[in-house]
């Protein structure tokens, strides 16, 4: 049953189930009693560094110990989070969530928190979350870490917190009432994280289709007088945005690619894959597809090296949308297996394969439901535009008409918003000509006519940039 | 976008600025290898042709649409094409 190692002293099972088999054999109690002295023993054995290195073993025998002492229940808290944090430096998100959520169990279970800080604890394993795709809890964690850090008084850890908040993805009226909230009870108290909150609160604007130059401007005085690069990079990325947003595609294009060398010297990896983002967006819709596409390929491996899941997912999607544009289809099989978990961007690049492919129904069952836009009107726009186009191309003209008739209520709210109206066309595409009026005709067509710096878009892009959930709410 | 630009512009009526959107985006999705593009902007190339009454210029660029979507696996277009073809053929 059991064999001796090398090492003297040494014994393993000879096979994995026996060890399974007589674990279930043992009572609940023995068990636990086990789990404690086998915890005691490897902790006398290692010393207290060793036992520190090795937290992530301590921490399963000390956490299945928890209930025989207090004692026990604070050493599984405590290597818990040391496991977590040893995760959580070797770019291991998925581990280290792991091991902070065992360590938040037993503290929510202890009534006095058993020595750990249980707000920094949620923040880090928000922090986990977010990069692991888990954005929903992700969110719920983060949220409540800054209730915390508010009702302490504490305005920095408020502040570094929302600032982590601000990551996940969440609809722009949730995001500008966090970094209001944060700013407010920041006051003077630090202009670093100042500045940054500003460069976000700019950015939540513009992203309600508004513009902010005010934040904007005090973020880059603020830039400027402390030497904060990363704030002046986060100040050109949203400049850059707003070039894109005015269809000024080769300021917006230097603008990134000056944002991107700043976070990439920094070593700023959430930053300069987000830059990432906006700028291979950029060079799609200007349509050198080639040179789009050897920047995505460099971002899914800078995005896979710095382990940012969702940043992979959107450059896994706009690659699949240039295979798919080029009728490259095995290529396009390998790139959206890259995306994981739910992205509707996906699903709906999934559409276009299979009308392309001329299996209409099979398109019409892919597609999402116009619930996944959640209001947000540009979204709405994409999505009920996307959905007449198919339900159009699949011969139902009488849904077609129904998703186009919620589509102009859509586009009609995206007024003053450039880039919002172009993804918006582009979505309803050719059901615009067949169902419009003469006069959303024309107002579309003298539209359309300035966007000449805009080529890659219409049946193909136009799914890759649509439909971005907001998975947190 | 040439190709939605060519299709609002014949639904004005704007025929000769239709035709420059299509042959615009043509020239891109040759240029970018996208051969869904290219065979849109032929299918508006031959709505142009047709408008203008040359029948058989319409029927040259649906025949080249047609090819590349055939080329492509592009069923759902090819279909279109070839519908357009019969009604052309009447």
């Amino acid at each position: 049953m059991i064999e001796e190692r090398e090492r003297a002293g040494a014994y393993r099972f000879t096979h994995a189930m026996m060890q399974e088999t007589l674990l279930s054999e043992l009572s609940t109690t023995r068990r636990v009693r086990l789990h404690g002295r086998i915890g005691e023993a490897m902790e006398a054995i290692f010393g207290p560094e060793r036992a520190e290195r090795r937290a992530a073993e301590l921490a399963n025998h000390f956490v299945e110990s928890a209930t025989l002492t207090k004692d026990h229940a604070a050493k599984g808290a405590r290597y818990s989070r040391l496991a977590g944090e040893q995760a959580d430096a070797a770019t291991a998100p998925v581990e280290a969530a792991r091991h902070y959520r065992a360590c938040l169990t037993l503290v929510d279970e202890a009534e006095d928190g058993l020595g750990e800080d249980e707000a920094a604890l949620r923040t880090s394993l928000g922090r986990c979350l977010r990069l692991a795709g888990e954005y929903r809890e992700a969110w719920r964690n983060l949220m409540r870490a800054i209730r915390m850090h508010h009702e302490q008084g504490d305005r920095v850890r408020m502040a570094k917190t929302t600032l982590e908040a601000l990551l996940v993805l969440a609809p722009p009226d949730r995001q500008r009432g966090l970094v209001d909230e944060a700013l407010g009870f920041l006051g003077d108290a630090d202009p670093y994280l100042e500045a940054q909150l500003l460069v976000r609160q700019a950015r939540v604007t513009e992203q309600a289709g508004e513009t902010d130059r005010r934040s904007l401007d005090r973020a880059d005085e603020l830039a400027n007088a402390h030497g904060f690069e990363d704030v002046r990079g986060g100040v050109l990325r949203i400049e850059a945005q707003r070039a894109a947003d005015d269809l000024d595609i080769d300021r917006a294009i230097a603008l990134s690619r000056e944002a991107l060398e700043i976070f990439d010297r920094l070593d700023n990896r959430q930053l300069a894959s987000d830059v990432r983002f906006v700028l291979t967006r950029i060079l799609l819709f200007a349509g050198d597809l080639d040179e789009a596409q050897a920047a995505l390929e460099e971002a899914i491996e800078h995005a896979t090296r710095s382990h940012i899941r969702w940043t992979m997912n959107v450059f896994y999607s706009f690659l699949a949308g240039i295979h798919l544009a080029r009728c490259d289809f095995n290529r396009f099989e390998t790139a959206i297996a890259g995306v994981t978990g739910v992205m509707y961007m996906a699903e709906f690049l999934l559409v276009s394969r299979a009308e392309i492919a001329g299996d209409t129904a099979r398109a019409v069952e892919l597609l999402p439901p116009a619930s996944i836009a959640a209001g947000v009107p540009v979204d709405v726009a994409q999505v009920r535009g996307g959905r007449a186009r198919t339900l159009f191309n699949a011969g139902d003209r009488d849904g077609a008409l129904t998703e186009f008739q919620a589509w102009v209520d859509a586009h009609g709210l995206l007024i003053g918003h450039r880039l919002f109206h172009v993804f918006s066309l582009s979505c309803i595409g050719e059901c615009l000509p067949v169902f419009g009026d003469d006069a959303l005709i024309a107002e579309a067509y003298r539209e359309a006519s300035t966007w000449t710096p805009l080529r890659f878009s219409v049946s193909v892009a136009a799914w890759t940039i649509c439909a971005v959930p907001w998975p947190c709410v | 976008m040439d190709h939605l630009r060519g299709a609002l512009a014949l639904r004005l009526g704007r025929v000769d600025e239709a035709a420059e959107w299509y042959r615009a985006g043509l020239d891109w999705s040759e240029r970018e290898r996208y051969p869904v593009e290219q065979g849109r902007c032929l299918q508006g190339l031959a709505e142009v042709a047709e408008q203008r009454g040359d029948r058989a210029e319409a029927t040259l660029l649906l025949d080249r649409a047609a090819a590349l979507f055939q080329e492509h696996g592009a069923q759902l277009y090819l279909r279109q094409v070839l519908a357009k073809k019969d009604i052309l053929k009447v």
